[in-house]
């Protein structure tokens, strides 16, 4: 074999490694992204699947049991609500009204189980709408 | 103030487009003083973009509330400095800030007289991109829009941007996004003006070197900054805004490896042209990934269209740079060919492969649920441990080439060569792992990547050690100034070294703080104690306090390890007057070996208080790693003796 036929081969070895690598990286750790409306409808179908939603905090449904250190809520798109639970504490800016992105699953009884709660980090490049004056006409939400 | 600001903005967008045409033009026609009056112009909208940001922090400064800007982004009582540092907290004013860095890299590249016929072409290249921006600027996010009356007050800067991370990061980052626009305008002119020999490379090499250390740090701070201030108790995330200053930096790390074999070896050229675009292109794309908030990332970037720009921009560059390179593509032929597996320059291409191979999986991560929702109509997500799994593997094999590289010779290494070379990294790195083992580091991943990071740090220093003794022997030097004299006579070698050990002391903290992390939390009654590992945290104390203008609720932690008390700790909750929502201040006692990490999560009317302590081991070396590169990178860029390549190899010689 030549040097070229070599590094041709090494090359493909490498390229058909990371694929593998890619491939069984994403076996285990994808989930779906869905909104509020479509993660309830497959409440029961997609039972113990990663499942990321996005949506406001609904008034005055927050739970809190020090003791155990278990936050529960209710996270809306407005319309919908789906009851969360999360073993955990607040992250900042929770009760503000910033959208709030959930990561976790549904477990049968409990509801749907947050393993992650983020809120998104506020007016880093975009300053909050309700909070603006009339006379600037923002598009932001 | 803002008029001037936004004329400036407005004649800068024309006078960067008579500097393309004329500078273009010129070189064609050969018309020098047609060449010279479009460099002025070059020169006028580097002034006018200095003119338009300063009139921004003035406005920013002196509290001009009727801009809409200012009054989005600030206070009167805030402090002078964040005021300051506003300039870039938004979207118009962060581009204004890389618009300013842009022209005034231009000004310099097309005034500086190494550089002759390449300039007009490479000046030009940059100049479209700052058109590009000033036309955003002009067209699209005007920062110096008003609002048509004057509030009282602004609205004040997000807590979460009040930190000294605030005021580094963002320089730092642009530096080096932007810095990476010279290197790729130095290889397009290149490829249009027909010189395919290696004088852009080694033109570019302190501004890629440089674009690379800005880079490096910007990262460092945006990592540096989430720790200390976003108390969720780590620094990276996998967030689709990290991965997009990431991702520029592995292929530009991978840029810097490959070029030394076109310099030495005449090889590569088509890689490295395209490696360089494609660094750019990521700096571009990421851009757009970061400002149109297409992706579900925690940073809220407002849904503006901005996004929009800078993808038919990154489309444009894209087609236009990759089809001038397939048509140059005969004339980038190598003249040179591997010669042996077994080779400094094959390991050089491994750890491209590599490098490249992490940016690769990144990316695809970061942009998978783009492509999902493209080809099945729903969002996939990914989760961290994608990135995790699939770049622990690569960042392990990366280690492994750092020590390996250093330990084989250019060309063609022999057997005997090998055997002597590897025998005492090897040797370190066994003894190390039975010492670790012994002392109780079993976890079989943690085991090997810190016998990795061993067999680096011997394989490195045996080489110093090496060129010393060699030094000692030739020239009769005692130790020290053998030491001395090798570093500083070869300081692109060294320097790089010195950069290959701050980046296993960074990848060592990654490793521990991954490996070793340890998180509790708990609700506490007043006098109760919480035991986490060799730590014993106990409740003292909630109370109100008053941090500069703000109020805040902090506890009182006596801290202790093994028994030896450690002092108060006082987590916090910080209440801006301008924000609904309090901030959470993380108290966090550091050492080499550990970071205890508290955070006051909460409390109950009764005086409990809920805590989060978390222990992350090794933290501080990611920091101290960091400085220990931006020193390499600084002790090979110093000029003067020493600095320059080694000897080109040639065939036969």
């Amino acid at each position: 074999m030549n040097k070229k036929v070599k590094l041709a081969v090494a090359v493909v070895v490498i390229i058909g490694a990371l694929g593998l690598l890619i491939a069984s990286g994403l076996n285990n750790n994808t989930g779906s992204y869905l909104t509020i409306q479509e993660a309830l409808a497959e409440q029961n179908s997609s039972a113990g699947k990663y499942i990321q939603m996005e949506g406001k905090l609904a008034k005055g449904s927050t739970t809190w049991d020090a003791n155990s250190v278990t936050l529960g809520f209710g996270l809306t798109d407005g319309k919908n609500k789906i009851n969360i639970t999360y073993n955990g504490v607040k992250p900042d800016n929770f009760d503000s009204g910033y959208p709030i992105i959930v990561e976790g699953r549904f477990n049968g009884a409990s509801g749907f189980v947050a393993e992650n709660i983020k809120v998104k980090c506020p007016s880093k490049y975009e300053a909050e709408a309700k909070k603006q004056p009339k006379a600037s006409a923002s598009k932001q939400q | 103030m803002a008029d001037i600001g936004y004329i400036s903005l407005v004649i800068g967008f024309v006078l960067s487009l008579y500097a393309i045409v004329g500078q273009l033009a010129g070189q064609k026609l050969g018309n020098r003083n047609l060449i010279k009056s479009a460099k002025g112009a070059v020169l006028a909208v580097a002034i006018l973009a200095t003119v338009a940001s300063l009139a921004l922090i003035y406005l920013l400064v002196t509290g001009d509330f009727s801009v809409k800007y200012v009054y989005d982004y600030t206070s009167t009582d805030l402090p002078l400095f964040y005021k300051f540092a506003a300039f870039w907290a938004g979207n118009g004013g962060s581009l204004l800030l890389w618009l300013w860095v842009l022209a005034i890299y231009t000004a310099i590249v097309t005034y500086s007289d190494k550089i002759d016929e390449l300039t007009p072409c490479v000046s030009s290249i940059l100049m479209g991109n700052a058109l590009f921006f000033l036309f955003i600027l002009a067209f699209v996010t005007n920062p110096f829009e008003k609002l048509g009356y004057m509030p009282a007050e602004g609205q004040g800067m997000n807590p979460m941007l009040q930190n000294f991370g605030m005021v580094i990061h963002p320089v730092t980052t642009y530096l080096g996004y932007v810095g990476f626009a010279v290197p790729f305008a130095f290889a397009m002119a290149a490829l249009m003006t027909k010189n395919t020999d290696d004088r852009w490379i080694k033109i570019t090499r302190k501004w890629t070197i440089l674009a690379w250390m800005f880079l490096t740090l910007g990262n460092l701070y945006g990592a540096q900054w989430a720790y200390v201030e976003l108390g969720w108790g780590g620094y990276w995330a996998w967030d689709p805004v990290e991965n997009a200053s990431f991702i520029p930096w592995l292929t530009g790390s991978a840029f810097l490896h490959s070029v030394m074999i076109q310099e030495r070896k005449n090889m590569l050229k088509t890689w490295n042209v395209s490696l360089i675009t494609i660094t750019y292109l990521l700096t571009l794309f990421g851009t757009f990934l970061v400002r149109s908030g297409i992706l579900t990332s925690v940073h809220a970037f407002g849904n503006s269209n901005l996004g929009m720009f800078f993808l038919v921009f990154t489309g444009l560059v894209f087609v236009a740079s990759f089809w001038l390179i397939a048509d140059r593509l005969p004339m980038l032929k190598g003249s040179r060919e591997f010669e042996s597996f077994v080779s400094k320059e094959s390991s050089f291409l491994l750890n491209n492969l590599i490098l490249v191979g992490i940016a690769f999986t990144t990316f695809f991560g970061t942009i998978y649920p783009l492509i999902g929702e493209l080809f099945t109509g729903s969002r996939p997500t990914v989760s961290i441990p994608y990135f995790d799994k699939v770049n622990a593997p690569l960042g392990l094999l990366m280690i492994l080439l750092m020590g390996i590289c250093p330990l084989i010779a250019w060309r063609k290494s022999s057997g005997k060569n090998l055997r002597d070379n590897f025998l005492v990294p090897l040797a370190g790195a066994v003894i190390f792992a039975v010492i670790a083992y012994v002392l109780g580091l079993r976890k079989i991943y943690a085991l090997a990547a810190f016998t990795a990071v061993a067999f680096v740090v011997v394989s490195t220093l045996s080489e110093v050690a090496k060129g010393t003794l060699v030094r000692m022997r030739m020239t009769g030097e005692n130790p020290v100034a053998a030491l001395g004299r090798l570093l500083v006579r070869n300081r692109r070698r060294y320097g790089g070294y010195i950069i290959h050990l701050g980046l296993i002391m960074l990848l060592a903290g990654i490793i521990g703080s991954h490996t070793y992390n340890r998180v509790e939390q708990k609700t506490l009654r007043l006098g109760e104690t919480i035991r986490v590992e060799d730590y014993s945290l106990t409740y003292r104390n909630l109370a109100e306090g008053k941090d500069g203008k703000n109020d805040t609720v902090y506890a009182d932690v006596a801290a202790a390890k093994n028994g030896q008390p450690l002092g108060l700790l006082q987590p916090k909750k910080v209440y801006y007057p301008t924000h609904p929502q309090p901030a959470t201040e993380v108290a966090i006692r550091g050492s080499l070996s550990q970071d205890l990490y508290l955070i006051l999560a909460g409390w109950e009317n009764d005086g409990r208080a809920t805590l989060k302590v978390l222990i992350n081991p090794l933290v501080a070396w990611l920091w101290i790693g960091g400085y220990v590169m931006v020193a390499g990178t600084v002790f090979a860029l110093w000029p003067g003796r020493g600095a320059d390549v080694g000897p080109k190899y040639t065939r036969g010689v």
